[in-house]
Order: structure tokens, then C-alpha cells, then sequence
């Protein structure tokens, strides 16, 4: 996954960077990457951050609600941490409209130019910056065992309607078709690729950012519905509520063909030294869709008034968005950086693809960041519902219209 | 000033936690009662009123309507297992027999774990591809199936069960106690009349046990309705929906859906019903003592 | 044929086993069978938790819950102590259980003290409208606690505690004082009043009386008070992640850190290990003082 030459350009340009302090303050951030991988990562960050002469106090929190719910907790208790990790869109608005955000536009005078448009848009209030992104994480990913599909004898499917033809086959062979954990998370990843193939990228732009009524109930979703029906039958029984790690050994080890994951996966697959892109394909799914459905790591800066803590603020902000920052942390996360002028070397064939559908403006922003929380919400609790149930297609679409109208 | 206060010492004693009390718990629940009719989202705003309006949607959201009659079911089933299974153990610790604080511990020591771990374990216990089931599947049992975890149908008695683990030895020492109250000569007499031993205690012993009753339904109770970190450790809801409860559901609308109005309405449901039953209780129960 | 008796002849007996005996063991068989199903059950958690903990993870994963570790290692009772990585930062659970103790310990104490002044007033000093004072206590028990997240965090902010120890101490105090009262008020029902009538003809008054009286006669409930508020308090997460900063977490934040944590493979015998050790404070204090426990339900502390 490293390219030895790569590393080494990055390590000197990494050694090679240097900033005066100005202020020595220091940065209390609430995060919730607690594990050794995301650890590995976080180091990167960290380091090059005390160079800058700042310190960082690190506050991890596990679990992505409960690291919001404390940040938030301690907003209301009037003492904010410096910064936070936190959504990029709607979430981040709701903050900012309380007055509980600063802005750093001070150190983010050419980010427009830099960033994807759609993070660019979503990262500011009121025109100003006030969090700086970290990295991009992709969900509609389409992974397979290559040794399978050989085993198989077929390619990775373009399509739905590919990929459900191609399950017969591969049960014949032994192998369960795809790899899924029973959990709602989960489970919207792929629901959103089935969206996007039935009606492309405005479909899902209607369905999970505007809760249109009319496209809830339309012809098209009723083919989605039929469609996420029969991944009842894809999956193997022991599905539901199973965790993503464990879903992923199993793709992992050749018990099944397939799996939709974002693309944090590849950490298992380094882990067990398969090459992504050679021992598992990825490809984004669906291929041709030209919508990559992704979620942004970033960090809200918070409206601290000591002067200290703001240059802590602007400091760790330009710091997040440093190049070689940027380049290393997404090579040890398995991530993409969200800066659009970082060089390919050195990430593994997916993230290349990723970062190339980033330039070309395929992103889609999570619709969690966009639509109003407990309208996805209620999509969301009825997809589920659904798959876990003997629900007809018909009755599944009607329940989950008539749930998301309840919360207009 | 003085004999106000000799007079009153007892009122004066209890009003330092009725203040507190007034305002931690009661003025709380007002402050949630008066979120419930805005329209706050991530943040209390009390200049968003929308009267009743949440509590409409609540009742219009499918999930809540799980969430409540899961508090229910998944009550009724921890109520009536654990207190029947736990008054069945404390009898036959009552026995006489040896090593008896051995088996007092045993059952009792699940107390001292949290909600937390103890779904962490059951979690595990339950998990078809680590737990019991593999377990069984090795010991030969090869059609040994426990999916309750994995079934929306059963998923709550994976909760009871886990539940039951934990709260049973409260229960069992209560009635123990009750037991070891009951006076001698009742066996004595049931003896000499040649009553069987089962009668006896169908017909005599259980009903002089009923205080002991109350008192458990009322800290069983209390399980119920703060069975929050139980469920997020063992099914987190699922799958899809199916475990969800009001305390859950409460917790996900504020933090993960960042609906503070609908979340406030959730809670003003589950309290008024809890209270609907708790209030008959403590009326009857504090009306033995007057 | 009259009833055996030791002075016959062994060969005049019908035997040893006569039927009422027959019947008498085989119940004793039976109650004990049931017993050891019961104590299976309960105990079955806690031996996996020890014996997976003792177990290297290829072991673990290789499957067989209920087998003894091959080879077993203590590696990870020191990884969960000392060494395990939250993040950036790796130092096990050691810290985060001073902070817990810190915090537990006093709110503990204090909880109990006011509890039994409480139940005393309301069992042996009543006024009118004494009931509704109890039930409205009670009731305060059935508030779940994410209810009132958001208002605490006001209040704490106003009071300047937020995100100290103080504060959580307070909070815990605050909500332990509804089941400490429910106790003692309970256990003191059952304290004859005569002690307490002499006493005030001799002229003592309400403390005097609490203190010298009272208190002597309720080690029993008191230990009921200390264990079930203890638990409580210990094992508290909601409470802990809110209103704690990194460096007064309790060890219950650490736990959830180190077990949550979703990436990669998870180390179960750490996280056995870990659970472990977060539970050992209470499960020691069930162990030494379970039998007091007991007596202290019998004496009354809490007859409906």
C-alpha cells in the first residue's frame, strides 16, 4: 500500500515543514476515533499540529452519538472543548445558528479552490469557514473477493440487476452472495446504491435530501423496494445486527462474494494482507452512476473567546488542511484527502478511483448532513423495518411515505 | 424563630432535599414537558411553540409505537420472570440446605455489574457465531438454534433473559427475607393438619408475602424504565427496530436525530404513563402505614 | 409390622430405604439438581468472562466458549490495567479508577446520610401531608436520566460546577436521595416507637435521637444503602461521559472507550479483562458484606 518512494518524499516534506508559533495555546478536541487504526492516523494529525507550538489535549470519546452528545453536553454547560469532530451541513448549522461556532476564515482564504465544491458549500455559515475538513470517507463501495468471483466465474457486476443474477451462481458454488450486518447504518448503504440505480443521481437527490412525497410513492421506488426485497435473500441468517468488522472477515476470508461497505473497510483488508483493488475489487456501486455517496471528517471550531485558545483554533485548522497532512493521515485511515491537489502516489488502486470521482464532481453529500434528521430518520427506521420484516414491496414503500409525511 | 424550629424539625430536616428534589426532578420534568411543546432541534428554543403538535407525530411515528408497547412486553415478561423464577429460587434456598451462602452469592452477584456489562456479556452469550450457539453446535447439537438475537419476533426475551440475569438476585434476597419472616408455627401447624408443603405455600406463605411484592414490582420497575444502557449494549434497537424502547427511543431522538421537541414528547408519554401506575401504588401503599 | 426400630435385627428391618425416606432424598436430589441448573446459570457468564480473559486471542477466535484456556496468560489483565490504547493515549483503566473512586465515594456517603435523615423524619417525626412527601420523593425515582441531560447541564453551568468532580458528586447525590429515603424511612416503619417516645419525654430532640437512638440500631439498612447506591454510582455511564472531562473520567468512560471501539478486531480478552476490573469493587463489596445484605432485608429495610 505504501510507495517506498512516496513515503520517504512525504516523510522529508513532513520533516521540512516548519511554523513559528505565535501563541502558545492549547487545543481540548472531542473525537471518537479510539481505535488503534484510527489511532495511527490520528498521530500524523497530532504531531504536526505541536509543532506549530500548540498543545493538544485529547478527549476521546467512543461511538460517534455519544462523542456529539458529550460536545454537546458541554457546549450547554458553558465549557465548550476548543474544537469538536463533527458533520459537515445541516448538523454543523445547527450549531452555527446558535452562535456556537467561530469562523477561521482567516486561515481559509483560498479553501474555495482547494475543496470539492459540495464540502466548500456545506463547511461555512453565512459564507465564512468555521470547520476544517479532515477526510472523506466513501459508502457506496461494491467489494468482492476476487478468488471467488474467479471460483465464480464472473466479473463484478455493473448493476443491480447484475449482481442479483449473479447470486444463483454463486450459492451453487457454496458461497454466500452478500456479506451484510443487520444494522441500520449498514443496511442505508444499500438502499442508497439501489436508488441511485433505478433513477440515478437526481432520484436520490428527491428521495433522501427533499423527502419528496411524490418520489417516495413513485413507479421508481416501488422497483427499489422489489429490489431490496430480494436481499433478504442475498444474505446469510446470521445478518442481522451483526457488526461491520465481522461482516467483513467474511468477505475477507472467501466466505462470500460480495459486500457494501464504505471504504474504511480496506483497513481490515491491509490487516489480513489482501491488496484492495487486487485480492478484493472495488468499484463504486453502481458503476456508471456517477455518485459517490460520501461523509466528511471534520472538525467545528467552537466560540471560544480567549484569544490563546483561538490562535489554538486557526492553528489546528491550518494544520488539518496542510497538504502532507492531509496526504498522510488518509493513507494510514483509508481515507481520501477532501483537498483536490494531492498527488495519487502511494494510495491503493479504490482511493484512486475515489479521488478521481472527487475531481470529476461526482461526490453526493450524506444525506444525514443535508435533510432534517428525524425526516431521514424515519426513512431510515422504516428501511429497515422493512428488511427485516415478510413486508411486501408495495406495503414497504407505502409505510415508509406515510412515516417521513408524519414528520413534515 | 426558635420554637418554629423545634416545632417544625422534621419538615425542616426533609426541606433541603424537597428543594432539591422540586427542582432536579420535578422542575426538569416541566422543563421537558415545555420543550415537548416547541420545536427545538439540537438546542432547547422556547421561542419555537407548536402546542401539541409533537405529540401528533410522536403517534404518527411507527417506531415509537414499537418502542411503547416493547416497554410493555418486554415489562409484563421481566416483571412476571423474574419474580416468579426469583420467589422459585429463594424457596429452594429457603430449604435448609448446605452451602447456602454459596448459592445466595451466586445468584446475587450479578447485582454488582452494570447494565452496560451485562449486555456486553449476553451479547456475546447470544451471538450465533460466538456464543451458545457454537457452544452447542461443538457439544454435537448441530440444529441448535439461537437466534433470538437475530429474530425480531424473539429479540425481547434476549433482553429479559439478560435482564432477569441481572436483576433476579434483589429479587431472590427480598424473599428470602420475607421467608426467613414467616413465623415457625405456620409450619408447624401445617404439619400437624398434614397439609402438603406446596399448599402451604401456595395458600398461606404467598399471600403473607405480598408486601415483599410491592416493594419488588416498584425497584423492578425502575429497571424497566431506565433500561437504556442494557439495550444498547445487546441489540442497539435491533434488528431493525424490533427492541427498541421509549428510553432509547428518548435518547436517539435528542442526540442522534437532534429532535429535542420530539424527544421531550417521548418522555412526557413514558413518564405519564409510568406514573399512571405508580401513583395508584403509592397511594395504596402509604395508606397501610398512616 | 410395627415401625423399624434400631434395637431389631438388621435383617428384620424392611431396610434403610423405606419409602418416606426414598421420597425425602430423592426431593433433596431434585432440590439440589435445581440448584446446581440455577447456579449454572449464573455463574456460566462470570466463567467465561474469567476464562476468555485468561485465553490468547487465536485461542478465542478458534471458538469453544466454555473450555479452560490451553495456556493461560495474564497478558491481558496487564494490557487492561495498564497499557490498553484509547486512541492516542495508552494507559489502561489504572487512571480513570482513582477518578472513580474520588467521585463514588462521597457521593455515596453523603447519599445515604441525608437518605437517613430523611426516612427517620418521615417514619418517626410526621406532619400532615408526611405521605405525599414520601411518594413525591419515590416517584422522583422513575425519571430516566436522559430526560434531564439537557436541564443539568444548565443548572451545573449556573452553578459553575460543570465538568468537575464537585459537580458530579452533587448529581449523584441529588438522584440517589429518592431510593436512600424510599430504605430508611422502610427499615425505620419498623423501629418500635416506644424507644423513640421515652426518649423525647426525657426531652431529647430530633438529632439527639437520630444519632444516639436511631443509627446504633441500623447497620443492616445502612449497608443496604451503601451497596445499592455504590452500584449504582459506580456503574453509572450517562452521568460520567456528560459532566467529566478527560482528566476526572470515571472508569466507566474508559470501559465504554475501550470496548465500543468499532475498527479492526476486537481484542475480547482485553475487554473480559477490562470488565472485569470495572466490576471488582462492586463484586468485592457484594462478597464481604452479601450477608449483611441480607440481614438487612430481613430486618425490615424494605417490607412493602
Amino acid at each position: 500500500m505504501f510507495n517506498k518512494l512516496g513515503v520517504l518524499g512525504s516523510v522529508m516534506a513532513f520533516a521540512l515543514t516548519t511554523t513559528t508559533p505565535v501563541f502558545a495555546g492549547t487545543a481540548e478536541v472531542i473525537h471518537w476515533w479510539t481505535t488503534g487504526g484510527e489511532a495511527a492516523a490520528l498521530k500524523i494529525l497530532v504531531e504536526a499540529y505541536e509543532k506549530t507550538g500548540n498543545t493538544w489535549k485529547d478527549n476521546p470519546v467512543a461511538g460517534g452519538e455519544a462523542a456529539r452528545m458529550v460536545a454537546r453536553t458541554r457546549i450547554l454547560g458553558g465549557d465548550p472543548p476548543t474544537s469538536m469532530q463533527w458533520q459537515v451541513g445541516a448538523p454543523l448549522m445547527a450549531l452555527a445558528e446558535e452562535g456556537q461556532l467561530n469562523d477561521i476564515d482567516e486561515v481559509a482564504k483560498d479553501w474555495d479552490k482547494l475543496l470539492p465544491k459540495v464540502i466548500a458549500d456545506n463547511a461555512k455559515f453565512k459564507g465564512k469557514y468555521v470547520t476544517a475538513p479532515m477526510s472523506i470517507h466513501g459508502h457506496n463501495w461494491l467489494w468482492g473477493n476476487q478468488a471467488v468471483l474467479d471460483d465464480v466465474g464472473i466479473a463484478m457486476p455493473k448493476t443491480w440487476d447484475e449482481l442479483i443474477a449473479s447470486a444463483d451462481k454463486i450459492r451453487a458454488k457454496g458461497y454466500i452472495p452478500l456479506a451484510l450486518g443487520g444494522q441500520s447504518w449498514q443496511e442505508i448503504f444499500v438502499f442508497e446504491s439501489i436508488l441511485i440505480d433505478v433513477g440515478g443521481r437526481d432520484f436520490l437527490t428527491k428521495v433522501t435530501y427533499d423527502l419528496d412525497d411524490a418520489a417516495l410513492r413513485s413507479p421508481e421506488m416501488l422497483k427499489a423496494f422489489e429490489t431490496f426485497a430480494k436481499v433478504r435473500d442475498l444474505v446469510d441468517p446470521g445478518s442481522p445486527s451483526r457488526d461491520w468488522n465481522i461482516t467483513g472477515g467474511m468477505l475477507i476470508s472467501g466466505k462470500a462474494a460480495y459486500m457494501i461497505m464504505g471504504d474504511w473497510l480496506k483497513g481490515e483488508f491491509v490487516a489480513a494482507n489482501k491488496v484492495p483493488g487486487k485480492d478484493i475489487a472495488c468499484e463504486i456501486f453502481p458503476a456508471g452512476g456517477k455518485t459517490l455517496v460520501f461523509g466528511t471528517d471534520a472538525f467545528a471550531m467552537t466560540a471560544v473567546k480567549d484569544p490563546a485558545a483561538r490562535e489554538a483554533q486557526l492553528a489546528l485548522a491550518k494544520t488539518i488542511m496542510d497538504p502532507v497532512v492531509q496526504k498522510e493521515f488518509s493513507l494510514r485511515k483509508g481515507s481520501i484527502p477532501p483537498r483536490l491537489d494531492i498527488d495519487k502516489t502511494g494510495f491503493d488502486a479504490c482511493a484512486q478511483i475515489a479521488m478521481g470521482a472527487a475531481a470529476d464532481g461526482d461526490l453526493f453529500l450524506v444525506p444525514d448532513n443535508v435533510t432534517d434528521a428525524t425526516g431521514i430518520g424515519a426513512l431510515v427506521d422504516q428501511m429497515t423495518t422493512f428488511l427485516h420484516s415478510k413486508m411486501t414491496p408495495e406495503e414497504g414503500m407505502t409505510a415508509m411515505a406515510d412515516a417521513v409525511a408524519a414528520t413534515r | 424563630m426558635r420554637r418554629f424550629l423545634q416545632r417544625h424539625v422534621s419538615q425542616v430536616a426533609l426541606s433541603p432535599s424537597l428543594a432539591l428534589i422540586a427542582i432536579f426532578l420535578y422542575g426538569f420534568i416541566a422543563y421537558t414537558a415545555a420543550v415537548s411543546t416547541t420545536n427545538s432541534k439540537a438546542f432547547p428554543r422556547f421561542d419555537t411553540f407548536v402546542g401539541l403538535e409533537q405529540y401528533w407525530r410522536l403517534f404518527h411515528t411507527p417506531r415509537w409505537h414499537v418502542a411503547f408497547t416493547n416497554m410493555f412486553l418486554f415489562g409484563g415478561l421481566f416483571l412476571l420472570v423474574t419474580i416468579s423464577l426469583g420467589l422459585l429460587i429463594a424457596i429452594l434456598i429457603d430449604q435448609r440446605i448446605r452451602a447456602e451462602s454459596f448459592f445466595r452469592s451466586i445468584v446475587m452477584y450479578p447485582m454488582a455489574m452494570s447494565f452496560v456489562v451485562t449486555g456486553i456479556i449476553w451479547q456475546w452469550l447470544l451471538n450465533p457465531t460466538l456464543g451458545i450457539e457454537v457452544m452447542m453446535h461443538q457439544l454435537g447439537f448441530e440444529s441448535f438454534r439461537l437466534d433470538w438475537l437475530t429474530n425480531p419476533d424473539t429479540v425481547i426475551w434476549a433482553l429479559v433473559v439478560a435482564a432477569f440475569w441481572q436483576g433476579c438476585g434483589l429479587v431472590m434476597a427480598l424473599f428470602l427475607a420475607g421467608l426467613r419472616g414467616i413465623d415457625e408455627d405456620i409450619w408447624k401447624a401445617a404439619a400437624v393438619d398434614g397439609i402438603p408443603a406446596w399448599r402451604v405455600y401456595v395458600f398461606i406463605v404467598i399471600p403473607m408475602l405480598a408486601p415483599v411484592f410491592l416493594t419488588v414490582v416498584v425497584l423492578l420497575s425502575l429497571s424497566i424504565v431506565r433500561a437504556f444502557d442494557l439495550v444498547v449494549a445487546l441489540t442497539n434497537g435491533g434488528p431493525g427496530v424490533s427492541s427498541d424502547l421509549p428510553s432509547v427511543f428518548m435518547f436517539d431522538m435528542a442526540f442522534r436525530r437532534t429532535n429535542l421537541g420530539l424527544s421531550a414528547a417521548s418522555a412526557g408519554v413514558m413518564l405519564g404513563t409510568v406514573l399512571a401506575i405508580l401513583i395508584p401504588y403509592l397511594y395504596v401503599e402509604t395508606r397501610e402505614r398512616a | 409390622m410395627s415401625a423399624p426400630t434400631d434395637a431389631m435385627p438388621r435383617s428384620n428391618r424392611s431396610g434403610w430405604l423405606t419409602p418416606r425416606r426414598t421420597k425425602a432424598i430423592l426431593k433433596r436430589v431434585v432440590l439440589y439438581l435445581l440448584l446446581a441448573i440455577v447456579a449454572f446459570f449464573f455463574a456460566g457468564p462470570l466463567y467465561i468472562l474469567l476464562s476468555t480473559s485468561f485465553k490468547t486471542m487465536p485461542e478465542i477466535q478458534a471458538g469453544g466458549l466454555m473450555s479452560l484456556p490451553h495456556e493461560p496468560t495474564a497478558q491481558a489483565w496487564v494490557t487492561a490495567w495498564g497499557e490498553a490504547c484509547i486512541g492516542i493515549t495508552c494507559g489502561g483503566l489504572k487512571g480513570y479508577f482513582g477518578n472513580s473512586m474520588v467521585m463514588a465515594v462521597p457521593a455515596v456517603l453523603i447519599s445515604v446520610m441525608i437518605g437517613a435523615i430523611n426516612g427517620y423524619a418521615l417514619a418517626k417525626w410526621p406532619f400532615p401531608g408526611a405521605r405525599f412527601v414520601f411518594a413525591a420523593l419515590v416517584a422522583g425515582n422513575f425519571v430516566p436520566f436522559q430526560v434531564v441531560l439537557a436541564p443539568v447541564s444548565v443548572t451545573l453551568r449556573t452553578l459553575g460546577l460543570f465538568g468537575s468532580v464537585e459537580g458530579l458528586i452533587l448529581i449523584h447525590v441529588i438522584y440517589g436521595i429518592p431510593i436512600t429515603t424510599m430504605l430508611f424511612r422502610n427499615f425505620f416503619l419498623s423501629v418500635p416507637n416506644d424507644l423513640i417516645k421515652a426518649a423525647r419525654i426525657d426531652g431529647a430532640g430530633f438529632f439527639w435521637i437520630f444519632f444516639r437512638i436511631v443509627l446504633p440500631l441500623s447497620p443492616s439498612v445502612i449497608v443496604v444503602a451503601l451497596i445499592l447506591q455504590f452500584t449504582g454510582i459506580w456503574n453509572d455511564f450517562l452521568f460520567a461521559v456528560s459532566f467529566s472531562n478527560p482528566s476526572s473520567a470515571p472508569m466507566t468512560v474508559a470501559l465504554n472507550n475501550l470496548v465500543n471501539s468499532n475498527f479492526g478486531v476486537k481484542e475480547y480478552n482485553v475487554h473480559m479483562a477490562a470488565t472485569v476490573i470495572a466490576a471488582a469493587p462492586t463484586l468485592i463489596l457484594y462478597i464481604l458484606l452479601g450477608r449483611y445484605f441480607l440481614r438487612g432485608m430481613t430486618a425490615g429495610a424494605v417490607k412493602g
